[in-house]
């Protein structure tokens, strides 16, 4: 029997830390120990003949020795103790001497071989007992990663037939499935070891790597930022619900549950109008629209955008400015947008949908800014033409006017 | 393309050609596939970053590239098939998502890795074919046919490796054949007279596993009782996986023969080439697997069974932490009646087996039992009661009528583990005065036993071969020639056992410093002696010199642990300081001890000259 296979020690010691490598060299003892025992023990109860001759040899022996002893007593006894003394150790040493002899004689060699095995047991029990549960686990784990290393093949590293590919999937599936099952059980002795002995050391190098990633994702997400500042999908999130009552058109809580709006570089910039706001770097998403009609996402957002930086009369590219500052703005853009399968339903879905997007995320915005307006979009189709391959390209107007009932308090 | 075509045309292959390539540098199709997806996965992150995560928090990124890294590196392989399954799973995410995210990466993780295995597999393939197109001299093979139960692997006797020989035989040139038999036999040795009983190593698949009967809380009757019960009953038995397996039995029969030839004794030329390799693999033995009919020996299941899991009482809380498998007392009787059925006239012609059992020196049974993956072997001659088998029986009777008969027939050896009690002219002279003074003191049992014979047989013939049960699951490479070493030794002619065992390691009284030596006397082992007690209750230190075989001098190795005080035994020295014995553990050079090897070496040359039995 060989020592454990240094890939299953090492896996041992990785799955159960709690066993150190004395007590796997003890447990590899233990176990040869027991089974060379097992050998001689058989050696020892097969020599039927030589066993027979010891054995009468010995009681033999034994007879003699005790006749001796026996002897050696009533010599013990005639003596005094005090008179002969010399005499007497040497009775009484005798004595003593022969019971150590008729006690060896008396010991059959197999209960002692048997009395080994068990103290052999023992050791094991004292090792593994603790962490059998884990032991079996991590064996049949082991066993389950050999298996598939031998289903592999050899110089061209293919499974040698189909019947042995088939064979190779499942000892895969297999191997994996016991990685799942046994995933818990042998998590349990490496948390209590880290938690007892590793505990300080692994948080805080936990802490580092955690600081460390954030510090290094956030630092790499804005040098991206910075180096792409014309980019406008840059920018952080901001998702809201539509409120149905907060001033949005019925239309837009119909075509779309959850607008998601990214603007500006932080939430704050949100509530500050006139702040923060850079046209181009103003993007929309608007995630139902992709999944209700043909038109593309980014379809929509080009428009989107258009409206958010058309020119107005005062300042230009900042829309709610102009918003707060009157009570009604109205502006106009022309685009030309590419459709795909485009059918006269399409065009008429398109409008459609385009008006309520637009409608809906400058409602959105003017609420988020303390302002419940009114919207009115109007897009109208002034020509539209096939680009062949199902693709068309449709030239729009966008009409859009904006109310606001109520003057405008900057502070929110 | 080579290897779909030798995948499809394997299964369809009347003769298994198994070849020894040069060395080559081979790429490992899916590590490369891994490396390049992660490689992929990281380029698409970086250089699209601004499309993949610009519109995501920050934290999106490094979360999904820690799922890609640790998935490859944990998971490997079955990390791509999760991957693809994701890729088909989710259909048309809006762009910028997380999903999104995901897809894309997915993509390029699946185009790097399948790039990877193609091109590996390529590689492999054009490799494969230049070394056997250009490289034809450098390539040994040995042949074995796919559909016969037996194969006869190596053997000095050429005309025995029928596959090999049929696939010369294909090359009607007489001199074209004997120039390819040398150009592509891996095992080619000019013998000038084979030996008349070639030394013999029979590999079988195992088909059936003894399950252990758990005995805890029996007494030694009960348990015995239980035990012939259960050893009885057919339902104990279960279907071994090897035995459906030619590919995986093969290829660990492969791994056996390059364990062997690597070996610096068994390897040998003189050696190696008398030394005839046999397998037996028949996957009919499993149709018995539902056959609970028949108890006892009758039952074809019982019968063909080889190993059993580890049956004692060494238990935890009722249940075996061993994982070893053993072979049964009875395997050697089911051997030999198998080998008989195959030598029935009732065989056809070319199924007929030519060797029989009393040609075999060593038996492995090769199993891939799953939850008992370490192990065992027994040594040539060793009986162990079978606990009511009749085969068992029959075998002891045989046993004893040839034991008398079997020690006259052999070489005769002499081993002294301690020359200077007897010869302390010769030894004496070449130590310190220390040493001397040391040494006459010591004493060892080995000591009293040789001074009672002295002489030992390396017995030409076995009645019973050694017996190995080897889990080819557990097993390395390391294992087949460990064991081997277990095997072909005698228990009475010298015992070859492990060295990192000893009984120090328990805690009885008997053992301690000072107190009464009561360990009966062990066997004759060739790489151990046992420490005795001195009158005044300690044990002796570790002689200098180990041993004297055949007028040789081999001395102890006073750097193993066994040095110590401690111990109770010791053991021979290494080759060489950085060396340790395969019999010991595992370091990274591993050789026999000297005098393992001079007593191996010795063995197996006795065993190769020996006369037709």
């Amino acid at each position: 029997m060989l020592p454990f296979n240094l890939s299953f020690r090492n896996l041992l010691r990785v799955s159960i830390p709690q066993l150190r490598d004395d007590d796997v060299d003890k447990y590899e003892a233990f176990v040869s120990l027991w089974h060379q025992l097992k050998h001689e023990k058989t050696v020892l109860e097969q020599d039927k003949d030589k066993e027979d001759q010891a054995r009468q040899k010995k009681l033999l022996l034994l007879k003699e020795l005790q006749e001796r002893k026996r002897q050696l007593v009533q010599e013990k006894t005639t003596l005094d103790e005090k008179k002969d003394k010399a005499q007497y150790d040497r009775c009484s040493k005798l004595i003593s001497e022969c019971d150590k002899s008729i006690k060896k004689c008396e010991v059959d060699p197999i209960k002692v071989i048997d009395d080994q095995i068990k103290e052999a047991a023992k050791g094991v029990n004292k090792i593994l007992g603790p962490v059998k549960a884990q032991f079996n686990a991590v064996q049949r784990l082991y066993s389950a990663r050999r298996r598939l290393a031998l289903s592999q093949g050899k110089f061209l590293q293919i499974p040698a037939s189909p019947i042995n590919f088939v064979k190779f999937i499942r000892q895969i599936l297999k191997f994996r499935w016991l990685q799942i099952i046994t995933f818990g059980r042998l998590l349990g002795p490496r948390l209590v070891n880290a938690l007892k002995e590793q505990a300080v050391p692994k948080l805080a190098l936990a802490i580092l790597c955690i600081g460390g990633i954030s510090f290094g994702g956030q630092a790499f997400h804005n040098f991206v930022n910075r180096i792409h500042p014309s980019v406008d999908t840059n920018l952080a999130f901001v998702e809201t619900e539509v409120n149905p009552t907060a001033g949005t058109t019925t239309t837009l809580v119909k075509a779309t549950t959850k607008i998601r709006v990214s603007v500006g570089k932080h939430k704050k910039a949100i509530a500050s109008p006139g702040l923060a706001y850079e046209p181009n770097r103003i993007a929309f998403e608007i995630m139902p629209v992709q999944a209700i009609m043909n038109v593309e996402t980014d379809t929509a957002k080009t428009v989107i955008k258009a409206i958010m930086t058309v020119e107005t009369s005062s300042k230009p590219t900042k829309v709610f400015e102009e918003i707060n500052s009157c009570q009604k703005c109205e502006f106009k853009k022309k685009l030309e947008i590419e459709v795909g399968e485009i059918t006269a339903e399409t065009i008429l879905t398109a409008d459609d949908i385009l008006t309520t997007t637009v409608s809906g995320v400058l409602a959105l915005k003017a609420f988020e800014q303390n302002i419940k307006p009114q919207v009115q979009v109007e897009i109208r189709t002034i020509e539209n033409f096939m680009l062949g391959q199902g693709r068309a390209k449709i030239a729009i107007e966008i009409t859009a006017t904006i109310t606001q009932p109520q003057p405008f308090t900057k502070k929110i | 393309m080579v290897s779909l075509i030798s995948w499809l045309i394997n299964p369809f292959l009347k003769i298994i050609k198994v070849r020894r390539m040069p060395p080559a540098k081979a790429l490992n199709a899916n590590l490369l596939g891994l490396s390049l997806g992660l490689f992929l996965v990281l380029a698409a992150t970086g250089f699209q970053y601004t499309s993949l995560f610009a519109t995501q928090p920050w934290f999106n990124p490094v979360i999904l590239l820690a799922l890609f890294v640790a998935g490859i590196y944990f998971l490997g392989g079955f990390f791509t098939l999760i991957v693809a399954v994701s890729y088909l799973a989710i259909s048309a995410p809006p762009a910028g998502s997380f999903l999104y995210s995901i897809k894309q990466l997915a993509y390029w993780n699946l185009l790097g890795y399948g790039f990877g295995a193609i091109f590996a597999t390529l590689y492999n393939d054009l490799v494969f074919l230049y070394l056997i197109l250009f490289e034809k001299d450098k390539i040994k093979l040995y042949a074995y046919f796919r559909k016969k139960e037996f194969n006869i692997l190596k053997s000095p006797i050429k005309t025995e490796e029928k596959a090999f020989q049929e696939l010369l035989s294909r090359e009607r040139n007489p001199e074209r054949h004997k120039k390819l038999e040398e150009e592509l036999k891996l095992y080619d040795f000019e013998l000038d007279e084979p030996p008349e009983q070639p030394y013999t190593i029979l590999f079988v698949a195992n088909s059936f596993v003894l399950e252990r009967l758990e005995l805890d809380g029996l007494s030694e009757q009960e348990a015995e009782g239980e035990l012939r019960d259960h050893r009885n009953n057919p339902a104990s038995y279960k279907l071994d996986p090897i035995i459906n397996d030619r590919d995986l039995f093969y290829f660990s029969v492969d791994r056996a023969l390059r364990s062997f030839e690597r070996n610096e004794v068994l390897g040998r030329p003189e050696i190696w080439s008398r030394v005839r390799v046999v397998t037996l693999f028949d996957p009919t033995l499993c149709r018995f697997e539902n056959d609970n009919s028949e108890p006892q020996e009758n039952n074809p299941k019982i019968r063909n069974t080889l190993v059993g899991e580890f049956q004692g009482r060494l238990t935890i809380d009722g249940q075996s932490p061993l994982n070893l498998l053993d072979p049964l007392p009875e395997m050697n009787t089911r051997v030999e009646y198998m080998l008989d059925e195959y030598q029935t006239e009732q065989q056809p012609p070319d199924k007929r087996l030519s060797i029989c059992n009393g040609d075999i020196d060593v038996v492995y049974a090769l199993s891939a039992w799953p939850t008992h993956d370490r192990s065992t072997a027994h040594f040539s001659d060793y009986h162990e009661e079978a606990n009511g088998s009749i085969a068992e029986e029959e075998n002891n009777i045989a046993e004893e009528a040839t034991t008398a008969q079997k020690a006259l027939e052999g070489e005769e050896f002499t081993f002294d583990p301690d020359p200077h009690q007897i010869k302390e002219g010769s030894i004496v002279e070449q130590l310190p005065p220390a040493s001397i003074e040391q040494n006459q003191k010591n004493q060892t049992v080995a000591n009293e036993k040789a001074a009672e014979n002295g002489k030992f047989y390396h017995e030409w013939h076995v009645e019973e071969p050694g017996r190995v049960a080897l889990n080819v699951i557990g097993a390395t490479d390391r294992t087949f020639i460990h064991e081997f070493a277990h095997a072909m030794s005698h228990l009475e002619n010298g015992a070859i056992t492990d060295e990192y065992a000893d009984l120090f390691e328990l805690e009885s009284p008997t053992n301690k410093m000072g107190e009464e030596d009561q360990n009966p006397e062990p066997p004759f082992y060739v790489n151990r002696i046992e420490r005795k007690k001195q009158p005044d209750g300690k044990f002796v230190t570790v002689h200098k010199v180990f041993s004297e075989y055949n007028c040789a001098i081999f001395h102890s190795d006073l750097r193993h642990p066994s040095a110590k005080e401690n111990w109770l035994g010791y053991f021979p020295e290494t080759h060489g300081s950085a060396d340790s014995c395969i019999m010991d553990r595992l370091t990274n050079r591993n050789r026999f001890d000297k005098v393992i090897s001079s007593f191996m070496y010795d063995r197996l040359v006795a065993k190769l000259n020996r006369h037709q039995k």
